[in-house]
């Protein structure tokens, strides 16, 4: 006689998936913090400047070519940059939360945003290094009309 | 001992000079004042004289309340303060200094602390000495001459011993680590045992202090334990050395190690560390490649006298079988030298991933930084909310229609982590491989050189005259020769070297007993009697204090973190222990930390301690204690001879309450009227 087992039953379990940090919302939220109140002019950008910079200060290979960037006064080519869909729902948490407010077309930070900020700039080795970058560029280092003028060369 | 004789505060205001004295007294002292009244400025004031301020937050004048930094409030008016200071009198029982620290004045830092070498607040006299010394910066604890807590440590007739901190290095035991045990703030001190302890790297600090309180023995284990991991670190540096060494060797002998770990173990057969060599397709050991050679060289010894004519058919064969073999090995060399640049590609993988996850673990302990900084500000994101509707969500900016649920951070945290230890095995599996194939990649292009050599020389022997001894066998022999020779030498070397790890082993297995003798019971008899009156004095006054929550017969001192605990018995019959905290009521809890401090001070004043005799309780009637059970505490401190309890007290705003709590008792009472700080009349 043949002795036949059965599989009677079968279960299997879902198990959360890892995400790229680049996906938690606060993660993100204090990259576009950083950006707003390091690299910006009174503390106000437009989508595109938010887009490029933290695209920029994304990983470390973004930021050496945007270094290079900077180093060459803005002359040598820029091949591409990414505008990514987790800056824009980042924002859209920010001005949620009252870290950031939208007004005329650009995106500043809101007292309780610079809040934030402190806090981020007293622990020194959270964002060490996008910090050094977006300060080394400063509030002056990149204006609109440069970040116009490269994205025209796309559109 | 530690005992206050006097407390000033000067504050310069735009209204002239204001301030307070107040003067302790041995036994209790109690500070009776309305919540109001700047109760706290007194009790912070003594903290910050004594650079203790660390229990409250922060270092420095940033904790101090705004009456000594910024604005006194004089009925409805408020004057600017321009500058201030505290002045602490202390005795150490025989002596008595007076400490002054600056809070706002523009041309002291706060650090400095004036030490003058005599009672000037009870009895001013410009003739003592003074002298500078500074708090919380390098050298505050170590430097004799100037450090404050160096100095301090002295005049109690302290010897503050030297513990390791988490890195494994010995540093000292901070005073301000020491002041939690007897300095009980309100807001947070309440909460737990040792709540407002600093951090300074300082391994299980808590434990370290009852034991230093307690001057338990276990503390000189302590220390040879000390000794014994800075004397483990040296061996491991020599063991590194060595290793080392034996790889140079075999790298000079086209040999490899086998058996010997990079890190020290205990070698129990100095044989089991050997060399072997990759030769013709087979590995030798040492003593058979010498046997091995010596053989190569006798047969040669005889092929040497025989002529080239004589010798022709021999060389013709040999010759044939070289040829063959040339083919062979350069094949395999080849295909080799395919695979290592594989396995070196793969290397290269390797390390190219680990930095990845390298840098993804970096950019995940910052968004779990961003996360905690975001429930500090009250995101509602960082609660997994959204900010607009209050509906959860789920950490992530994926799309709405993922269905997919991220990991939280610090699952994914452990995720990367797991992941880079990993790719760091990987990553040392492929490098010994790699090593590894290129010993024998460079032992085939020895051979095939060799063979090259040797083809070439019967060749030349084959046109050369007949009756001239083959020059190609010479050349051979002497190769052979230099050979055995040179690995001769080598054995030599290598039991040289052997004997050097055998004896680190041995002294290996010394330290690792050591260890293990430490590992075990190490409290001596007088500290068992130490940990059995701590007990015994905890839950006598656990009864006087009307504590309810449990079974006492229940409660014990845990032996590894001195603090009460309660015990239970599992079905299995083995004993379990946790916090006393989780079975407590509130009242209770509070109760509990009464006791242990108060029984913290007896049995070091019973059995030798290094206790300073002074306990400091800011509101201790907490958690709605009843008064009838805070009166039995406060008799228990009044009765307390030779020590010094200063206890801060609103008694619920209430004088009905203070008499009723107080009524038969021997104590100092120190009352404000109105305000502590008020107007010094000149």
């Amino acid at each position: 006689m043949m002795v036949t087992s059965f599989i009677r039953h079968l279960s299997f379990t879902k198990r959360n998936i890892s995400i790229p940090a680049d996906y938690r919302p606060l993660y993100k939220i204090g990259h576009v913090v950083l950006v707003l109140f390091l690299a910006c002019r009174s503390n106000k950008a437009s989508l595109m400047k938010l887009h490029f910079l933290c695209w920029a200060i994304k990983s470390q290979r973004n930021l050496l070519q945007v270094q290079q960037w900077l180093k060459n006064d803005f002359r040598s080519d820029f091949h591409i940059w990414g505008v990514e869909p987790t800056v824009n729902r980042a924002l859209i948490y920010a001005v949620a939360e009252g870290f950031v407010s939208l007004n005329d077309g650009g995106y500043s930070l809101t007292a309780h945003g610079i809040t934030l900020y402190k806090l981020m700039k007293k622990d020194k080795e959270l964002f060490k290094e996008e910090k050094a970058f977006l300060e080394n560029i400063g509030k002056n280092g990149i204006s609109e009309q440069r970040i116009k003028d490269l994205s025209s060369k796309f559109l | 001992m530690l005992h206050l004789n006097a407390l000033r505060l000067e504050i310069n205001t735009t209204n002239g000079l204001y301030g307070t004295t107040i003067t302790f007294e041995s036994g209790l002292n109690i500070i009776r004042a309305n919540n109001t009244s700047g109760k706290s400025t007194v009790f912070q004031s003594i903290l910050y004289a004594l650079g203790f301020e660390e229990l409250i937050g922060l270092k420095n004048d940033k904790t101090m309340q705004s009456v000594l930094k910024d604005v006194v409030i004089d009925g409805e008016s408020n004057f600017q303060v321009i500058q201030s200071s505290i002045s602490l009198e202390i005795f150490n029982g025989q002596e008595i200094i007076t400490v002054k620290r600056s809070v706002v004045n523009e041309k002291r830092k706060p650090q400095l602390i004036d030490v003058t070498f005599g009672p000037q607040l009870t009895k001013s006299d410009d003739t003592y000495e003074l002298r500078q010394m500074y708090v919380h910066d390098k050298g505050a604890a170590s430097d004799e001459i100037y450090g404050f807590h160096a100095f301090l440590e002295e005049f109690l007739n302290w010897k503050l011993p030297d513990v390791i901190d988490t890195n494994g290095n010995s540093t000292k035991l901070y005073m301000p680590l020491i002041a939690p045990a007897f300095i009980i703030e309100q807001k947070s001190g309440w909460s737990s045992f040792f709540a407002t302890i600093p951090w300074y790297g300082v391994k299980n600090s808590e434990e370290r202090v009852i034991e230093f309180l307690l001057n338990l023995d276990v503390f000189q284990n302590e220390q040879s334990r000390i000794s014994l991991n800075i004397n483990k670190r040296l061996l491991q540096e020599k063991w590194t050395i060595l290793f080392d060494d034996f790889q140079n060797l075999a790298e000079k002998g086209n040999a490899e190690v086998a058996g010997l770990e990079a890190f020290p173990v205990i070698i129990n057969n100095i044989n089991e560390i050997y060399f072997r060599i990759f030769r013709n397709d087979r590995y030798f050991l040492v003593p058979d490649l010498i046997e091995e050679l010596t053989d190569e060289f006798d047969q040669l010894n005889q092929q040497t006298e025989i002529t080239v004519g004589e010798n022709l058919e021999k060389n013709r064969i040999r010759l044939n079988m070289l040829n063959d073999n040339l083919l062979k090995i350069d094949f395999r060399y080849q295909q080799l030298s395919d695979e290592l640049l594989h396995e070196k590609e793969k290397f290269r993988q390797y390390i190219q991933q680990r930095k990845s996850v390298q840098e993804d673990l970096d950019k995940n302990k910052s968004a779990e930084k961003m996360l905690k900084l975001g429930g500090d500000v009250h995101a509602q994101v960082a609660n997994n909310l959204c900010p607009t509707c209050g509906q959860g969500i789920n950490d992530s900016l994926l799309p709405e229609g993922v269905d997919q649920v991220p990991m939280q951070i610090s699952d994914n945290i452990n995720f990367l982590s797991s992941q880079y230890k990993m790719l760091e095995a990987f990553i040392s599996s492929q490098r010994s491989k790699i090593k590894e194939k290129d010993n024998i990649l460079a032992e085939y292009n020895n051979r095939l050189g060799e063979i090259r050599q040797e083809i070439r020389n019967i060749k030349r022997d084959l046109v050369s005259d007949d009756r001239l001894p083959s020059e190609e066998l010479i050349e051979r022999k002497i190769n052979t020769k230099r050979l055995v020779n040179f690995y001769v030498e080598f054995l030599e070397r290598i039991e040289s070297l052997r004997k050097r790890l055998f004896l680190l082993s041995e002294e290996w297995e010394k330290l690792k007993q050591r260890e293990a003798d430490l590992s075990g019971d190490f409290f001596s008899v007088l500290d068992r009697e130490k940990i059995k009156l701590l007990q015994d004095s905890f839950l006598q006054l656990l009864k006087a204090f009307n504590y309810q929550s449990k079974d006492k017969n229940a409660i014990k001192i845990s032996t590894d973190k001195y603090l009460p605990v309660i015990e239970v018995r599992l079905p299995n019959e083995k004993p379990k222990s946790y916090d006393i905290r989780f079975d407590s009521s509130g009242s209770d809890h509070i109760r509990c930390m009464w006791a242990y401090y108060v029984a913290l001070l007896e049995t070091s004043m019973k059995l030798g301690g290094n206790h300073p005799k002074l306990l400091i309780f800011d509101e201790p009637q907490q958690q709605s204690a009843s008064t009838t059970d805070f009166k039995a505490f406060l008799k228990e401190l009044s009765i307390n001879e030779g020590a010094q309890s200063i206890v801060f007290a609103s008694f619920q705003n209430s004088i009905k309450d203070f008499e009723e709590a107080t009524e038969g008792l021997k104590f100092n009472k120190i009352e404000s009227n109105g305000r502590f700080v008020q107007k010094v009349e000149i």
